[in-house]
């Protein structure tokens, strides 16, 4: 056995010394994970997280208004006419 | 405390029909099962407690997997052993322990086990096994989990092979390659005493 295996081994068995903590649950740790259980076992969701999920809501809707007013300008876009294009812009304009 | 008269087979037959009471008896039961690996396995930054529930709570979601072939604490201790793996997996390994990242304490506990023969004294235990800790700390997450088995478990290979699956060959040759790693790891650090 070399200096490394042998101080390995005196490591471990010092370390083995150590006392062992109580392994009894802390209070009211039962009620706390079948909670989560019978909840779905996942956390609620933070005020943040909800804020942020609305948020993506509006911006979404939001999107989806511009798209649709702007619809003939997109849809222009693909097209070979650009004309047709500024003139949607021009009535806009008016 | 474990509530040794509990009857686990019927217990585990109420929660699966989502039986809270039956529910909160298993955790008690199995409190002192859980934590013991939790402990033995628990990377750093990583509170026990919030381990230790998860992996209660992985043994509530997968009870329908359980088909009865094993006794129910080895099944849940192998969920144990899995969820402190992937726990072990997310965490940044260290690339290696240097002498000078030792405290005052550590760095003298070392110097005399070192230069003397003696097993350190049972007072120098919790310097002992931060340093085993760190060092555990440098391999990688298989192999400091058979490492743990092994020598601070002191676990046999059929053991070893219950809990975490893994054949004994596989655990064998495991075991080899993370003794070769440790050993380069002890002789860094002891090169580093020198300097």
């Amino acid at each position: 056995m070399n200096n490394a295996d042998n101080l390995w081994k005196k490591l471990v068995t010092a370390a083995k010394q150590t006392p062992v903590p109580d392994p009894g649950a802390p209070f009211g740790f039962s009620t706390r994970v079948v909670a989560r259980w019978l909840a779905g076992g996942k956390p609620q969701p933070s005020v943040w997280e909800l804020l942020s999920m609305r948020s993506l809501a509006v911006a979404v809707t939001v999107m989806l208004i511009c798209v649709g007013v702007n619809y003939q300008v997109v849809e222009d876009q693909f097209t070979n006419d650009p004309t047709r294009a500024v003139e949607v812009v021009a009535q806009m304009a008016e | 405390m474990a509530e040794a008269g509990l009857d686990v087979a019927a217990c585990v037959e109420r929660v699966r029909g989502r039986d809270e009471a039956a529910a909160r008896a298993l955790v008690e039961h199995l409190h002192p099962l859980v934590l013991k690996i939790v402990r033995s396995h628990l990377p750093r930054r990583v509170a026990e407690e919030d381990l230790a529930q998860d992996i209660f709570l992985k043994v509530f979601e997968r009870l329908g997997q359980f088909r009865g072939s094993v006794p129910f604490e080895h099944w849940v201790a192998r969920v144990a052993v899995t969820t402190c793996l992937d726990q072990l997996r997310a965490q940044k390994r260290r690339p290696e322990l240097r002498w000078a990242d030792l405290t005052e304490t550590e760095a003298e506990m070392l110097d005399a086990v070192i230069t003397s023969a003696n097993v350190p004294h049972p007072a120098q235990a919790l310097a002992a096994k931060e340093i085993v800790t760190r060092l555990l700390e440098c391999l990688s997450p298989q192999d400091r989990l058979v490492i743990t088995l092994l020598d601070l478990e002191e676990m046999t290979l059929a053991e070893i092979r219950k809990l975490t699956g893994w054949n004994e060959t596989l655990i064998k040759v495991r075991a080899f390659r993370a003794r070769r790693k440790l050993r380069k790891h002890l002789e860094d650090l002891e090169k580093g005493r020198l300097k």
